[in-house]
């Protein structure tokens, strides 16, 4: 159950990171898709460590997700106009 | 901001980093190996771990009553139960303590016993001083590396000041680094990997700088509190309160205080006890425990915990009796902000409060620590050979390159050397005997390394044979497990060693493959001349 909810947290935590990176989306909705998709993976880390062994593994998961998206994808080709 | 204070923010940046680069490197990238070494790493270089890691409650409460008979009355006063966790001894280990010495001692002594942790066989025994017995205890390779880590094995004080000005200087690289790349936002994910090596490597430093920026400001923060807090900040602290008496500071934070024993006799419940904690805290592992006057209707038992829910370590405190009396940080039943955050250092500077998935979370990160100030040196160096007149020679550029790789290549490959040769020390040498080879094989190896840069070799070439060498030491560590460990891949006896082993292989595999992509020198000098 764990290592599903460690799964789930990661892969949203990598979709928050593309979300961000992709540049046809508005503010708005980049900003709704993050909330939803961090907060996700805030109760995925929560329900498995603690309230705040949970908030510390979100952050620190998201600094390395950030940190693998900009590694592998680098950064979105900029659209023209 | 002021553009002229941005400058001096840069010249500060580049400067505290030139300067404390390869150091920093040492640091960050044994820390990252360390964050391992207990207990995942010792339990795989030890095969009395690997059988098994935990001990009935009943058969500790057996084992303490049945020797605190064969020591003198003394020795119980204070009884230390190191259970086999991975944490502190391979082997289950009895400490019964004299505060006051006895006949032949004047100083604490302690008479020790030592039993496997699956068959319960005594395997080693002591007398004599405590102070002694802890610091010859048996070493293991990934124990050698964490404790590089915490002192450079310099010693105490130099080796704790040291790694906690590092920790400064890391904290004060990441914070001038947030302020002088103003694109934090726009460079994001830029990394043009494709773009020729300086800009990779340009584009890798402000990249990992900016995701991995908490992490290093939280790592830098807390490393140098953990260097200099006993060295510095205790002597501080006790000449502002305690008028400069540490013994009384120490005292006043002392979680343990000694009990009033009052000789009726009444057994301690130590198997009870053990199985209350287990039933509250059933995901945290219980490091040691120890019991004050023990048998005594004043017995106090104090346990050691780590993990679960609480992000800190606790200690958990019954009476003798069985009863539970409360749980509290390591520091005591103190209140106040300042202890919980003081309680909070230790486990987000070792990502050490859940499990194994958030230790990778804290390696990975902490390599690409140790990744920033190589690159910054790279670029540091690059920018000093580019333009009209450039200040450093490409003879030059090539000798810095050299060092680099061969101190900080050194380093990597001192370390992964350590790997295969526990395994064969495992078969050859038995016990205390084998901490006299860590030393020499890891500075040897490290320094024959750094002084084969003097050559004057390629340096791509020079870093195409460590890689090769890195890989090649790890991939050994399976084969040569199959060979003389008592578990491995084949026999399956323990399946964390079967996956230790097959991750040092896909570890050493991925170096090697990486070593071939790397164009040789002079294939890469024949290619420009023909363009």
């Amino acid at each position: 159950m764990n290592e599903l909810l460690i799964t789930i947290a990661m892969v949203s935590l990598l979709l928050m990171m593309l979300n961000i990176r992709k540049n046809t989306l508005t503010i708005v909705t980049k900003t709704f898709l993050s909330t939803l998709l961090f907060g996700l993976a805030l109760i995925c880390f929560m329900s498995i460590y603690g309230i705040l062994g949970g908030a510390i593994c979100t952050v620190v998961g998201a600094m390395l997700a950030g940190l693998l998206t900009a590694v592998i994808a680098g950064k979105a080709p900029q659209l023209l106009g | 901001m002021k553009s002229i204070t941005l400058k001096k923010l840069f010249l500060l940046h580049s400067w505290v980093g030139i300067i404390t680069a390869v150091l920093l490197f040492i640091v960050a990238f044994s820390g990252a190996l360390a964050v391992l070494s207990r207990p995942e790493l010792k339990i795989w270089a030890n095969p009395e771990l690997q059988s098994s890691q935990h001990v009935a409650s009943a058969q500790i409460n057996r084992l303490v009553n049945e020797y605190h008979k064969q020591v003198p009355s003394e020795f119980g006063e204070n009884i230390h139960v190191f259970l086999p966790s991975g944490h502190n001894f391979h082997l289950l280990t009895l400490v019964f303590e004299s505060h006051h010495g006895d006949e032949n001692y004047d100083q604490e002594v302690a008479r020790v016993f030592q039993f496997h942790p699956n068959t319960l066989a005594l395997e080693n025994t002591y007398y004599g001083p405590s102070k002694e017995f802890y610091a010859n205890k048996k070493t293991d390779a990934p124990t050698y590396i964490g404790e590089f880590h915490a002192d450079l094995h310099l010693g105490r004080p130099i080796g704790l000041i040291l790694t906690g000005f590092l920790g400064l200087t890391l904290l004060v690289s990441a914070v001038t680094g947030l302020f002088i790349h103003r694109k934090l936002i726009k460079e994001l994910f830029t990394f043009r990997r494709n773009k020729g090596l300086d800009i990779a490597v340009s584009d890798a430093h402000k990249v990992i700088g900016i995701w991995g920026s908490v992490f290093n400001i939280v790592i830098g923060f807390t490393g140098s509190f953990l260097g200099l807090a006993t060295i510095i900040l205790l002597p501080a602290a006790a000449f502002v309160s305690f008028g400069g008496d540490q013994d009384k500071l120490i005292e006043t934070f002392t979680a343990i205080p000694e009990p009033v024993v009052s000789h009726i006799k009444q057994p301690t419940k130590i198997d009870t006890i053990l199985e209350n904690a287990h039933s509250r805290y059933p995901e945290a592992v219980i490091r040691d425990v120890t019991i004050m006057a023990h048998n005594d209707a004043n017995a106090q038992v104090y346990l050691r915990l780590l993990g679960g829910e609480a992000v800190a370590s606790q200690l958990l405190h019954y009476r003798g009796n069985g009863e539970f009396v409360q749980s509290m940080s390591s520091f005591g039943d103190i209140s106040g902000v300042s202890i919980q955050v003081i309680e909070l250092m230790f486990p987000l500077h070792f990502g050490n409060f859940a499990g194994v998935f958030v230790k990778l979370l804290w390696v990975l990160l902490g390599l690409s620590t140790a990744l920033l100030p190589i690159s910054g040196m790279m670029m540091w160096l690059a920018k000093r050979t580019r333009g009209s007149s450039p200040s450093l020679s490409m003879q030059a550029y090539a000798r810095w390159n050299r060092f680099i790789i061969g101190s900080c290549g050194g380093l990597v490959l001192a370390s992964f050397v350590l790997f295969p040769l526990q395994v064969v020390l495992n078969y050859t040498v038995i016990g205390v005997a084998q901490n006299s080879f860590f030393g020499p094989v890891f500075f040897y190896t490290w320094l024959a390394w750094l002084l084969l840069s003097v050559l004057p070799v390629g340096y791509k070439n020079y870093f195409k044979l460590t890689l090769l060498l890195c890989g090649a030491s790890l991939a050994l560590v399976l084969p040569l497990n199959i060979i003389f460990g008592v578990s491995n891949v084949i026999n399956l006896n323990s399946t964390f060693v079967a996956v230790v082993d097959i991750s040092f292989m896909v570890v050493g595999i991925a170096c090697i493959f990486a070593a071939l992509k790397i164009k040789n020198t002079q294939k890469l000098q024949a290619e420009v001349q023909t363009a």
